[in-house]
């Protein structure tokens, strides 16, 4: 009785993520994928190089971004409910699921002892179960932001955690050259993750600006607030590595694309109160360009071909007669 | 006066959300625009106040075509957005609009200003776009469904702070599925079916509102519901 339970469970719970998985895979569409895949590819080579050279680094990278995943799904009730008393169960498979690409590396590697703190890591994970508002009401008083930096507020509530661990590893760990530049590049990326949720009508109609004014605002503070996150690293590599500097000019120039690059997407789709999920590929392509090298100038030919986009669309919201 | 002439909206060819709506609303007055669900009402509310353009007709007022800041739209959904407190939400409204007195309205409304917005109650997020369309002074205001959710001390509220935007010479306009609470403080009722305004009800006709537009749809309703529940 209590197998043939466990594998209804199972077999339901399966369903369900390849049900999802095929839904994700078809809205992409197969060009994408294909696209997805070549801009990945070099992405996975620095992961992988990432395992053999420091694996004490791949190891936390990978342990801090499944347990980040663990603290952000928004199905632990569904499961809670529904797939009770296995969900634990179903996030120790999941987890290990996951991080079986990275415990196959550190075994071809021969860093046995590294694999075995990543699958204790791992199954460590489910039983995290913090109440962020508790967390997130110490992030309540954000006064010394300008009024009109509500983005700016809202973005650092919801991945502080994510930005804190970035901000204190890459300034911490600042004499391997390339974790403050890792860092800084996760850290823009991250602080644009809110970028893809619009604000309401009401929330650009009180600007009454043109949008030319209204887009050079939003850069204003984006920029402020993700220059401000990135100073530790940027100082630490600076007292590290001065003669590189170059290099750290090139990484803040690529993450001050970045930022701009999300607020111009956002506002040449606007629609009100919707979230553009699809800016994340767009976003996520843009930010593989810079991985390889003759493509890096494509985000910045996207940039101007969106702010423009985002202009006219604007023209709509703001004030202009109809 | 806001007039609206030959107005046509279409998503997709052959796919008509509105055709040729002729209405005329006096300036200073009370409006009130009912319609069954998908009838064309927030559409019709869209094309007003520029989120959506629509193919033909114009709409002008005072004479002058319809601009983006005429109109102020309080729209049906209460979406804002995520991780912001009320207090950081009026401070946008307060910091562009200065002379918008938040504390009074908050007097008044008795919001928890420094809680997420996400923690709010429907009725709660209903008065605070309220409050934040309340904060425009465009001459023209569209309500949509703005009893929506809201308890009814909080539709009491609203009805007298309407009223005195009439008092002050505002146009404002209305959509409610609650035919009772329009009857009471509009000065025409539009009624939108079959993709244009079939007919425009003043205060003498009110009785016979209800009668006029739902008698037919009703007894056959009534027929149909006989059908299913029989008595015992």
């Amino acid at each position: 009785m209590k197998r043939n339970r466990l594998q209804h469970v199972a077999v339901s719970f399966l369903n369900i993520r390849l049900l999802q998985t095929g839904r994700i895979l078809n809205e992409i569409g197969i060009i994408r994928i294909l696209i997805l895949l070549v801009f990945g590819l070099p992405l996975l080579a620095i992961m992988a190089n990432l395992f053999f050279a420091v694996p004490w680094l791949a190891v936390g990278f990978v342990i801090f971004s499944i347990a980040s995943l663990q603290l952000h799904r928004k199905d632990r009730q569904f499961l809670k409910t529904y797939f009770s008393p296995y969900a634990k169960a179903i996030y120790h498979i999941e987890y290990q699921v996951l991080g079986l690409p990275a415990l196959l590396l550190l075994l071809v590697a021969k860093h046995p002892l590294h694999a075995g703190v990543l699958v204790v890591g791992l199954s460590l994970i489910p039983y995290l179960d913090i109440q962020f508002s508790g967390f997130r009401s110490g992030f309540r008083r954000l006064h010394f932001l300008p009024a009109t930096a509500f983005e700016q507020k809202s973005g650092p509530r919801e991945s502080y955690l994510m930005l804190l661990c970035l901000m204190f590893l890459g300034a911490l760990l600042a004499k391997l050259i390339y974790v403050p530049l890792i860092g800084i590049f996760l850290l823009n990326i991250v602080l644009v993750t809110n970028q893809i949720i619009c604000e309401t009508n009401l929330m650009i109609n009180v600007f009454s600006w043109s949008p030319r004014k209204f887009l050079m605002h939003k850069f204003q503070h984006q920029l402020t607030l993700a220059l401000v996150l990135c100073l530790p690293m940027n100082i630490s590599f600076l007292l590290f590595h001065g003669s590189h500097w170059y290099i750290l000019l090139a990484v803040n120039i690529i993450g001050i694309v970045i930022q701009c690059l999300a607020i111009c997407f956002k506002y040449a789709f606007y629609t009100p109160g919707t979230t553009l999920t699809g800016n994340k590929l767009l976003l996520g392509l843009a930010a593989g360009c810079f991985l390889i090298v003759f493509l890096a100038p494509i985000p910045f030919v996207m940039l101007v071909s969106y702010y423009i986009k985002a202009q006219k669309n604007l023209k709509r919201y703001l004030y202009v007669s109809h | 006066m806001l007039v609206i002439k030959h107005l046509a909206l279409s998503y997709a060819p052959e796919k008509s959300v509105l055709e040729d709506v002729n209405l005329e609303l006096e300036q200073g007055n009370i409006h009130g625009l009912v319609g069954l669900n998908g009838s064309g009402k927030t559409s019709l509310l869209n094309c007003l106040c520029g989120g959506i353009a629509y193919q033909q007709g114009h709409v002008h007022f005072n004479n002058n075509l319809l601009k983006k800041e005429d109109v102020i739209f309080l729209e049906t959904n209460n979406y804002f957005y995520p991780n912001i407190t009320g207090r950081e939400y009026f401070r946008l409204f307060e910091a562009l609009q200065p002379s918008f007195a938040l504390a009074d309205w908050n007097d008044l409304f008795e919001l928890p200003l420094d809680e997420f917005i996400e923690n709010y109650s429907t009725g709660m997020k209903k008065k605070l776009a309220l409050m934040s369309v309340l904060s425009f002074s465009s001459p023209i205001m569209i309500l949509d469904e703005p009893f929506n959710g809201v308890d009814m001390e909080t539709v009491q509220l609203m009805k007298i702070i309407i009223g005195k935007l009439k008092a002050s010479g505002r146009t404002i306009l209305i959509t409610s599925h609650i035919l009772e609470s329009l009857v009471s403080i509009c000065d025409t009722i539009s009624y939108l079916n079959n993709k244009q305004i079939q007919r425009t009800f003043n205060p003498q006709e009110y009785a016979n509102i209800e009668l006029e537009l739902f008698d037919l749809t009703n007894k056959q309703n009534e027929e149909r519901i006989d059908r299913l529940i029989k008595p015992e």
